[in-house]
């Protein structure tokens, strides 16, 4: 027994439960029947194929018409790409509630609205129900469950503050633990799915805070510290199982990617100054003049990636003009290491850095990866990426799919959407 | 007498080992399922003179790579175009291998996947995977080599796993 076959088999594993011996039976059957009556039909089909062209020698009406690139009357616009086709499980409510314990690790969360019964900035609780307005977790073998005490999408949004659509879910980089609002609490808790054991963060964070402001929570890369980005309390670091705050960033600054214990977590300040931090001071390793992206502090401890653009702080970015440049700097000395061009850069629209995947790739998060021939629109979620910081290289590491009226996606080891 | 007589029962005890495998060889799970489906259809016709004299198992697993490698062949732009797998993102290092080999294996031909999934999953040997995919045992060891060596290539990562199956010579 290898580890490479121990892989195969974790991947084999993920194949649904199939009941297939009926199925194969009548489809088996079927064939039989049609073998044995194969000449008869072939009979019938003939006599009624030549009695068909003697009543209409021209064809059925319409058929054989509209040739590919014909203009015709009601002609299709080919500027608006077919809607995305749902996959089957998309379209099943999500009723099961995430059990207690004994559940496998998470691929991806989600939640999402109640189609057209959903009303942006207005009072949205009597449209709530199980199936909607609800984080929803889907398991690495598909299984999907909802967190019914976990807070989703605010309902009780009002006309001036309708953005800030939901308190977040975070995924721990292994899928076992996952993190979230618990309302009725006004506290994040911390579930560990296998085991079932909860903690309880301490910090009190107000429902009213978190309607107004929002907020970002993200697991340290080994799930044991749980970092709280929130408005209107300090931004901490916190240790899941102790309950205690084991980093606190100055006044300005906040941070996405909270460290393990021992490395000190990349930060940045509202005024677009990078620094790392620990025991509570921060360094400052970078003031950059254009937009930059940065993620966590890599395996040497010593290197922080960055992704930087052409556009200059304070001027618009937008989608069209994407980070072109992947850039490592040392946090230390402040000088830069290495700095090469996204190849090929058109095709990553990251919002977010990561931890790192290795010693040369680091993890990001972008949306969804159109196809250009597909002809139809793409679908809705996140694409997870590696970045190359030696050559720029990007690899496309998998798809998280957002079901039709999904609101946000929460991966594993990115902060909560 | 039932002409099938056996059969749910081959199925039932069987049909989640055999779905595994058309998992690994499709990386799909709709995929997989029609393409087991298929063979099982397939399998219950001829279930008279398999359940009599020959291995339905092992007929199936033979069954599952040619059908698979005939649909790639007929399909091709289809299935090079599809939505990947969602893989599960566990990157812990474990489960990082894992994301990255469920990638990657997709990008070999089907011959080597089946190659790979049939000495690695499945545990055949040589003269058996030779037997299964109807071609030589040297074609099988150096269509492991091939696959192993793009492994490497598209995911220097697994090294260490693959090194496993098939260390990398060392310059002396």
């Amino acid at each position: 027994m290898t580890r490479f076959r121990d892989e195969l088999d974790s991947i084999a594993r993920q194949a649904p439960d199939v009941d297939l011996a009926e199925v194969a039976l009548r489809g088996a059957r079927r064939t039989r029947t049609a073998l044995i009556s194969g000449s008869a039909t072939a009979a019938v089909a003939a006599l009624t194929l030549a009695v068909t062209v003697l009543i209409n020698p021209g064809g059925p009406a319409g058929v054989g018409t509209v040739t590919s690139g014909t203009p015709s009357s009601g002609a299709t616009f080919h500027g608006i790409p077919a809607r995305p086709t749902p996959s089957p499980e998309d379209l099943v409510p999500v009723r099961a509630v995430l059990p207690a314990s004994g559940v496998g690790p998470v691929r991806y969360a989600y939640y999402d609205f109640c189609q057209d019964t959903w009303k942006p900035g207005e009072d949205n609780a009597p449209v709530a129900d199980e199936t909607c307005l609800q984080w929803k977790v889907v398991l690495q073998d598909g299984t999907r469950y909802r967190v019914a005490d976990a807070l989703s999408v605010y309902t009780d949004q009002t006309k001036k503050n309708y953005m800030n659509t939901a308190a977040p879910l975070a995924i721990s980089r292994d899928g076992r633990r996952i993190a979230y609002y618990a309302p009725d609490r006004e506290r994040f808790t911390v579930r560990e799915l296998d085991t079932g054991q909860v903690w309880e963060i301490p910090q009190v964070v107000r429902r009213k805070a978190m309607v107004k402001g929002g907020g970002l929570i993200t697991f340290s890369p080994d799930g044991r510290r749980l970092g709280l980005s929130l408005s209107g309390i300090p931004q901490v670091i916190v240790d899941v199982e102790s309950g205690r705050v084991v980093e606190e960033a100055p006044k300005g600054w906040f941070f996405l990617n909270p460290a393990d214990e021992g490395v000190p977590t990349v930060v940045e300040h509202e005024r677009a100054r990078f620094g790392v931090l620990s025991d509570g001071k921060v360094t400052v390793f970078a003031e950059p003049k254009t937009w930059a992206l940065t993620g966590a502090v890599g395996p040497d401890g010593a290197t922080v990636a960055m992704l930087t653009g052409p556009t200059a702080q304070g001027e618009s970015m937008t989608n069209g003009e994407p980070y072109d440049k992947v850039v490592t700097v040392d946090w230390a000395s402040g000088k830069v290491r290495s700095e090469v061009k996204l190849d090929p850069p058109r095709r990553l629209r990251p919002y977010r850095l990561g931890s790192w995947l290795n010693e040369r790739e680091v993890l990001a998060l972008g949306s969804a990866e159109p196809d250009p021939d597909s002809g139809r629109s793409p679908d809705l979620g996140d694409t997870a990426y590696a970045i190359d910081v030696t050559t720029g290289k990007i690899r496309k590491l998998g798809d998280y799919r957002l079901p039709p009226w999904g609101g946000s996606i929460s991966a594993p080891g990115f902060p909560g959407g | 007498m039932d002409r099938y007589e056996g059969f749910r029962e081959f199925v039932s005890a069987r049909q989640q080992a055999l779905m595994r495998t058309a998992y690994l060889l499709t990386g799909d799970a709709h995929r997989a399922e029609d393409l087991l489906q298929t063979v099982l259809t397939r399998i219950a016709r001829h279930w008279p003179k398999l359940a009599k004299d020959g291995n339905p198992e092992a007929y199936a697993r033979r069954a599952l790579v040619n059908e698979h490698v005939s649909w790639l062949r007929r399909r091709r732009s289809d299935i090079l175009t599809s939505r990947p797998p969602e893989p599960a993102y566990d990157p812990e290092s474990a489960g990082l291998h894992r994301m990255v080999l469920q990638q990657v294996l997709l990008r070999l031909t089907p011959r080597q996947r089946a190659v790979l999934v049939l000495r690695f999953y499945e545990d055949l040997s040589v003269e058996e995977t030779a037997d299964a995919l109807g071609c030589s045992p040297g074609t099988v060891k150096s269509q492991t080599h091939y696959a192993l060596g793009r492994l490497r290539v598209l995911a220097p990562e697994l090294a260490d796993l693959l090194s496993e199956v098939d260390p990398v010579e060392v310059p002396r």
